[in-house]
């Protein structure tokens, strides 16, 4: 343990060293490096540039190189941190259960690459002699995209000691932490971005334009350089979605199914940012039944109780079988139907998560890589939430998401975001994203102004064709005329009239605590149905603020609509439902199917599973123009706002109808669809679920309240 | 007198031909799955129901600007249930708003539904539209809201039809016509 919390310690340090300035360049990395790196947010372009987030210019050859060192260290970190919390709960690496000791294993496995050799020695005690020589040959095998490296000048040591770390320069320019200040405007706030990457741009100075680099020879995997090879993922066959679909050995040898094959992304960019479902579902899944209180309908026979097929083997058999199924003999299906076919289970739903104890949230605040701001806001959600705090922080102590506080990166929220990204190996990387304040202009004359709420981010301009406004509010250094209090809080006005707010630190935690939800929802698989989801993710988030403004006495802490919000819902709570009920059905929330009933497997979609992947397709098409027609939506409401040209706005919807027209979804194989339909299936019923539980915790909490 | 019956029975039969909708009941039956109330659902709307019936939500069709779908919300407010306001507070709030909203209301009037005396005004509210995406602004909404009291307690259904401001008088006729058909459960 102690030697364990020493290499924390050493990784943090060398994490902080690894900031160092970045600059602009084109490399050529292998598929390994590319994939590190696209975890942690940068672009790699087609020409084989590498772009930090936000940069304006690519990294250079010694830019790519912190990069790599930055991104190893800190997965490096998250991997010792995850093993650190297992080691805490079992009281000692003496004291582990098989099961517990299979996930260090699984942890460090998925990681070792990324470990020096110092740090292999002392976690070297989890693994049979066999099992380290197999790892360490894995580690050093060449890479299958055998491209040119980046002549590194003098790669980062990653295995040197902490004090060589701390020695080593721009520690000192990288250490320095932002502080969130309510009263610094705009511009200070515009600083406050936590990501990883965007510290190292932010320390990097303005560097020459890029020269060819030669290929040096590729490093040992000894080598403390940062190494192209990955260790593969374990030598286990990939696990269809726990619950729903499971393989059940007969007289022959069973294959297990493949995952579910990703969902099909338009060529151009339609696909939404946020709510990736996972590959996986989550696998420590128990059964509580569901809640009467969350029936969506006049209940269909007995929803519970409806039967998952396992789908094994040839997709044929499972379509007849399916059908005897939905003909009335699935009860009656044999068991020795053939050497491989399907098994019926009742389709369970996660029990309430675990509760997640203060030592073990403030053990992870003071090792994790955030911010005092962020340790703050997290701290008040530890403290201070009611409903689905455990939910939100086993996410958080599980996954240990990326938080960040920074503008013009949410697209189209104006308040906080979850970005979602799936690595080569199919792990989905959560960033949740804050903004600090929003980008303001106001419009009208004399005593009819009013505010409008204009998004920040470039990529919500470029993916609707448009050309951004050039606010100065929303330039990094455009310095404000004028700070004054007003409805948005500390507002800075700038010169051309646009306007930047600031959201309070207790309004950010709440953001904080439904964004948490929210990326819970998509590792989970609940977002299925996004009323529901929200439902659970809002009503925590007004209890939150009830808590808050109870305290405060006051709730001025809120912005003018969450103000309104809140009041409606502490006035009646249901108001909040009818308020998602109307916003989110309507065309620019984007959703097709924002009950997610199109989820819902009744017997009637059970009895023609052949028609499942024509079905998912032609949902995925719906998805499409449902983002377009959201997206043209926006066009013509910043036309409205006189921040766009008709002509733009025009030319923005041909574009986008053009690109909806050319999206297709290709067709999934039967198995893999019905895996992936039933999987949805068990999100939308934990999401009614959630809902209900919502309703009690809502009526519990006024029920004390009045 | 026959000559101004008849002239009666001429302006009828005229004004049923040109307001065909007001003359007949249109819509789809409709009932939560507790059965405490019936309705008729206005042509293409449609409903769904949470907790066990005592919220139903009937969604038409959306403004303009797509940004806001109108709807009708009903919800049953249990007296003695956990967060029950009694229906005059209710109505006070929801006709002034809280500290800083901006609320217009028109005065309260008494309506028979469903047998009993209930209470309906209508109200602006100012919100930021859409809710949670930008770009969004100023947008007022307005709200038909209708109380209907069940007998011999202070238990009430409130019924609130919202809409943008823009497109609000398309629903007036409509929520009467919903209010007529309304039927709790005695």
């Amino acid at each position: 343990m102690t030697v364990l919390r020493g290499r924390i310690t050493a990784c943090l340090l060398a994490f902080c060293a690894a900031l160092a300035p970045l600059g602009a360049a084109a490399q050529a990395l292998s598929s390994a490096q590319q994939s590190l790196l696209s975890r942690y947010q940068y672009q790699i372009k087609p020409d084989g540039s590498i772009w930090a987030p936000g940069s304006s210019a690519p990294l250079d050859a010694s830019g790519v190189e912190a990069a790599l060192s930055q991104a190893a260290g800190a997965q490096r970190l998250k991997a010792l941190l995850q093993v650190d919390m297992i080691l805490d709960q079992s009281g000692g690496k003496d004291n582990l259960t098989p099961e517990q000791a299979e996930r260090i294993k699984d942890i460090l496995r998925k990681n070792w690459t990324y470990f020096p050799q110092a740090a292999r020695a002392d976690i070297s005690g989890y693994f049979s002699p066999e099992e380290l020589d197999s790892l360490d040959a894995e580690a050093a095998a060449p890479t299958a995209n055998p491209a040119p490296l980046v002549a590194a000048p003098a790669p980062a040591p990653e295995d040197s000691a902490p004090a060589e770390q701390a020695a080593a320069p721009g520690v000192a320019a990288a250490v320095p932490v932002p502080v969130l200040d309510d009263s610094s405007g705009a511009d200070s706030a515009q600083n406050l971005s936590m990501s990883l990457p965007a510290q190292a741009q932010a320390a990097a100075p303005a560097a020459p334009a890029a020269a060819p680099i030669a290929a040096s020879p590729q490093p040992p995997a000894a080598s403390p350089a940062p190494k192209p090879a990955f260790v593969p993922a374990p030598a286990q066959a990939p696990q269809p979605p726990a619950l729903l679909v499971s393989a059940v050995p007969r007289a022959a040898p069973v294959q297990p199914l493949p995952a579910p094959k990703p969902a099909p992304t338009p060529a151009l960019p339609l696909a939404p940012k946020t709510s990736t479902v996972p590959a996986a579902a989550p696998a420590a899944l128990a059964s509580p039944a569901l809640p009467s209180s969350g029936a969506l309908h006049p209940a269909p026979a007995a929803p519970m109780a409806a039967p998952v097929v396992t789908v094994v083997g040839a997709p044929a058999r499972a379509v007849q079988e399916m059908r005897a199924l939905a003909a009335g003999s699935a009860g009656k299906a044999s068991p020795d139907a053939g050497s491989v076919g399907f098994q019926i289970f009742p389709l369970p739903l996660p029990s309430a998560p675990p509760a997640v104890s203060a030592p073990d949230v403030e053990k992870l605040l003071q090792n994790a890589p955030y911010t005092q701001d962020v340790v703050f806001l997290l701290r008040q959600i530890e403290q201070k939430a009611g409903l689905g705090r455990n939910r939100a922080l086993g996410f958080l102590l599980s996954q240990i998401p990326a938080i960040v506080i920074a503008p013009r990166r949410c697209e189209t929220s104006a308040r906080g975001c979850v970005e979602t990204q799936t690595d080569a190996r199919g792990e989905t990387l959560y960033t949740i994203v804050l903004s600090p304040g929003p980008l303001l202009v106001r419009r009208g004359e004399l005593w009819f102004k009013q505010d409008d709420l204009i998004p920040d981010a470039p990529e919500f301009y470029s993916r609707r064709r448009l050309s951004a406004p050039d606010f100065k509010a929303n330039q990094g250094d455009a310095l404000a005329e004028n700070v004054q209090d007003g409805p948005w809080g500390q507002t800075s006005v700038y010169a051309d009239g646009s306007r930047r707010g600031t959201y309070s630190r207790e309004e950010m935690a709440g953001t904080l605590l439904q964004e948490l939800l929210m990326a819970a929802a998509a590792q989970e698989g609940w977002d299925a149905a996004p009323y529901y989801a929200q439902v659970y993710a809002r009503t925590a988030q007004e209890i939150f603020y009830a808590g808050e403004a109870a305290q405060r006495k006051d709730d001025d802490f809120l912005d003018p609509d969450a103000r309104l919000l809140y009041q409606r819902w502490e006035n009646d709570p249901n108001s909040l439902r009818d308020e998602l009920a109307h916003s989110l059905s309507a065309t620019r929330a984007g959703l097709p199917d924002f009950l997610g009933k199109r989820w819902d497997i009744a017997a009637s979609d059970l009895s023609n599973p052949t028609d499942c992947e024509l079905r998912v397709s032609a949902e995925g098409v719906d998805e499409a123009k449902a983002r377009e027609s959201a997206m043209k939506e926006d066009a013509a409401a910043l036309e409205r706002a006189d921040l766009v040209t008709s002509k733009q706005a025009a030319a923005a919807d041909a574009a986008l109808s053009a690109a909806a027209a050319a999206f297709r979804s290709d067709p999934l194989p039967p198995a893999q669809c019905l895996s992936l339909q039933q999987k949805k299936e068990m999100g939308r019923r934990l999401a009614l679920s959630l809902a209900g539980r919502a309703y009690a915790a809502q009526r519990k909490f006024f029920g004390v309240r009045k | 007198m026959m000559r101004k019956i008849f002239f009666i029975a001429i302006a009828a039969l005229w004004a049923a031909a040109l307001f065909p909708a007001a003359s007949r009941a249109a819509g789809t039956p409709y009932a939560p799955s507790s059965g405490d109330f019936s309705c008729l659902l206005p042509p293409g709307w449609t409903a769904f129901e949470e907790e066990g019936g005592a919220l139903v939500h009937i969604l038409g069709p959306q403004s303009p600007l797509g940004d806001y779908r109108a709807g009708i919300d009903i919800e049953f407010m249990q007296d003695g249930g956990a967060g029950f306001v009694p229906y005059e507070k209710e109505i006070d709030y929801l006709r002034n708003g809280g500290a800083g909203d901006h609320v217009d209301s028109t005065l309260v009037q008494a309506l028979r539904i469903s047998g009993t005396l209930g209470r309906y005004f209508e109200s602006n509210v100012t919100r930021v539209l859409p809710d949670d995406r930008l770009p969004a602004a100023e947008t007022t909404l307005h709200h038909f809201t209708a109380f209907v009291p069940v007998t011999r307690e202070q238990s009430y259904y409130l019924i609130d039809l919202s809409s943008s401001e823009s497109t609000y008088l398309n629903y007036r006729g409509l929520f009467m016509e919903f209010l007529k058909s309304f039927q709790t459960r005695q």
